[in-house]
């Protein structure tokens, strides 16, 4: 589980560049949720999520993983990373390996993974994000479609087999094809019981993936609860400047009509609904 | 990784020397800079060493800002110094083992630790009150009578302002990339030497390849604006000399004058 206590973070401190980026956040991840991030661009997302590995040292407050202070020195800070896997922004962007293989070796070998548990690892990593033949691994990273470079390095994170997959925008830049297979990847991942945080803009994926969301306006922590109570905000909504997804629309229209309507989170769910309703 | 300003940033403040014509500094700080390689005493070192602690003050910068500017320069400084010090022929003064000091040695080595270490102040004084595009249009400016050898002076200052432009950038992206990797377990400043440069690879590579993508997009992004090697363009701000300017190439010339005439101690 992972905890944020009372955490501030603000750069380049005594300059004119200076910024708070967090301030006073307090939260907590718990084991098998999917947590999605929402915020206006520059409202400390990344920075955030760069907290839970180490990565930025909060300036006050503390960072708990397990119980333990990450940015105690008794830790292991490896082990941190180990357990906490972060997807950065176009990752794909951090390719350097000769194939495939070595890409999504890296992570696992610089953790120390022996070498015949570590086939394994890269074998299943790819599979999981969709590659279902074996030869993608002596490819060359570089020669992938846009889609395809995305889930080798999200692949590369996995590999090391992380408790909680952080995800800073996985979606952003990719074509329709690709976004549908990667919320579906992404979607398994949950199913399979990782614990998963992702930054996101779409509030249609925002509300196919995440059962919690956490809203950022300025460095502060304005929402945190469930999606569903999140998009019923309507005052929140207007002040992080969001569009509430057609389909929330749709189903809270038809509520009208049908007071049992579940909530639903794509359109499928919706006609499903009224199937059931109309054909018993 | 939470401070963004490295060597001699302009500090954006509202310093007399900030409202220096860039021309005149640039001049200025270049002549001075070649000129300490004709001072010849320590006593004209003291006195360039006070002048350029008295500009950085008015440069609203601190000492210690200066010193840490320096940092990424501090190894071949030290480097220098300290070849200077043992491998400089003439009277040993002090041997252990293979290391023998010389009393020219010690003499090289505090001349030479005194050049750089002036060389490195007087530059600071200089990026730290001059905004990159001032510098660019000034040094543009400068080295503009090249022209009449066909030396293409425009082309060239636009090259070195691009260059400067995307220094930030690619900082920046250094630090990105660097944590990308760290999040895959990657050590930096870690390990043996063999060790450190092998983990620079992941961070090289991507940072070569984003430079050449980005560079691409670059030249596409100005053609597309119109952009056309060669050609004239139109200035945008104009450079005047003031009195506050004459001022500054007085007391230059005065404190050059003075390092020189004042007698060894
Ligand atoms: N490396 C950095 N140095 C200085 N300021 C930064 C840095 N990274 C982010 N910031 C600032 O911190 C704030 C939050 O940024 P960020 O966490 O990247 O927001 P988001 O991911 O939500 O767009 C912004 O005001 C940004 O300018
Ligand atoms: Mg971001």
């Amino acid at each position: 589980m992972l905890e944020l206590k009372n955490v501030f973070v603000t750069y380049d401190p005594n300059t004119i560049f200076t910024s708070d980026a967090l301030v006073d956040i307090s939260l907590k991840i718990k084991k098998n949720e999917s947590v999605g991030i929402v915020g206006r661009i520059g409202s400390g997302k990344s920075t955030l999520i760069q907290l839970f590995n180490g990565l930025i040292k909060p300036d006050k407050g503390i960072v708990l993983l397990d119980n333990i202070d990450i940015n105690s020195k008794q830790v292991d800070i490896r082990k941190v990373r180990k357990k906490v896997g972060i997807v950065f922004q176009y990752p794909e962007e951090q390719f350097f390996a000769e194939t495939v293989f070595d890409e999504v070796a890296f992570g696992p070998k610089n953790m120390g993974m022996r070498e015949i548990v570590l086939k394994n690892a890269v074998f299943s990593a790819l599979k999981e994000m969709g590659f279902s033949s074996e030869k993608i691994a002596k490819h060359s990273p570089f020669s992938l479609s846009g889609g395809e470079k995305r889930r080798v390095a999200i692949a590369s994170i996995i590999a090391m087999n992380p408790d909680i997959l952080v995800l800073d925008e996985p979606m952003a830049g990719m074509d329709f094809d690709g976004k549908e297979k990667l919320i579906k990847y992404i979607k398994n991942e949950i199913k399979n019981g990782r614990t998963i945080v992702f930054v996101t803009h779409n509030m249609e994926e925002l509300l196919e993936i995440a059962d919690r969301v956490i809203a950022l306006d300025e460095g502060r922590k304005v929402f945190d609860g469930r999606v569903r109570d999140f998009f019923s905000d309507k005052e929140l909504i207007e002040k992080i400047g969001i569009d509430i997804p057609s389909v929330v629309k749709i189903r809270n229209k038809l509520e009208k009509c049908y007071p049992d309507i579940p909530f639903c989170r794509t359109p499928l769910e919706i006609s499903s609904y009224l199937k059931k309703r109309y054909r018993p | 990784m939470k401070k963004r300003s490295f060597f001699g940033q302009y500090n954006f403040s509202d310093s007399l020397l900030c409202k220096l014509d860039p021309r005149v500094k640039i001049v200025l700080v270049f002549s001075i800079v070649v000129f300490l390689f004709f001072v010849k005493t320590i006593s004209g070192y003291m006195l360039l060493l006070l002048f350029s602690i008295f500009l950085i003050l008015l440069a609203k910068s601190k000492i210690s800002d200066v010193f840490r500017s320096l940092a990424p320069i501090l190894f071949l400084l030290l480097f220098t110094v300290l070849f200077q010090l043992f491998f400089t022929p003439g009277k040993v003064v002090y041997s252990f083992l293979f290391l023998k000091i010389t009393s020219e040695g010690i003499y090289l080595a505090t001349y030479i630790a005194m050049r750089l270490m002036l060389l490195s102040f007087f530059t600071f004084v200089l990026t730290a009150t001059t905004s990159n595009i001032e510098l660019t249009d000034g040094f543009e400016s400068v080295i503009s009578p090249l022209k009449i050898v066909r030396f293409p002076t425009e082309d060239v200052a636009l090259m070195i302002s691009i260059a400067m432009r995307f220094v930030p950038v690619l900082f920046e992206e250094a630090t990105r990339i660097m944590k990308a990797q760290t999040s895959r377990g990657v050590l930096f400043n870690r390990g043996s030497l063999m060790q450190r440069a092998r983990s620079f690879l992941p961070l090289l590579l991507p940072l070569l390849l984003n430079a050449f993508n980005r560079a691409d997009q670059l030249a596409i992004a100005m053609e597309a604006r119109g952009f056309v090697v060669g050609k004239a363009r139109t200035k945008y701000r104009e450079m005047r000399i003031k009195k506050i300017d004459l001022l500054f190439i007085f007391l230059f010339i005065l404190v050059m004058i003075a390092s020189i005439m004042v007698r060894n101690i």
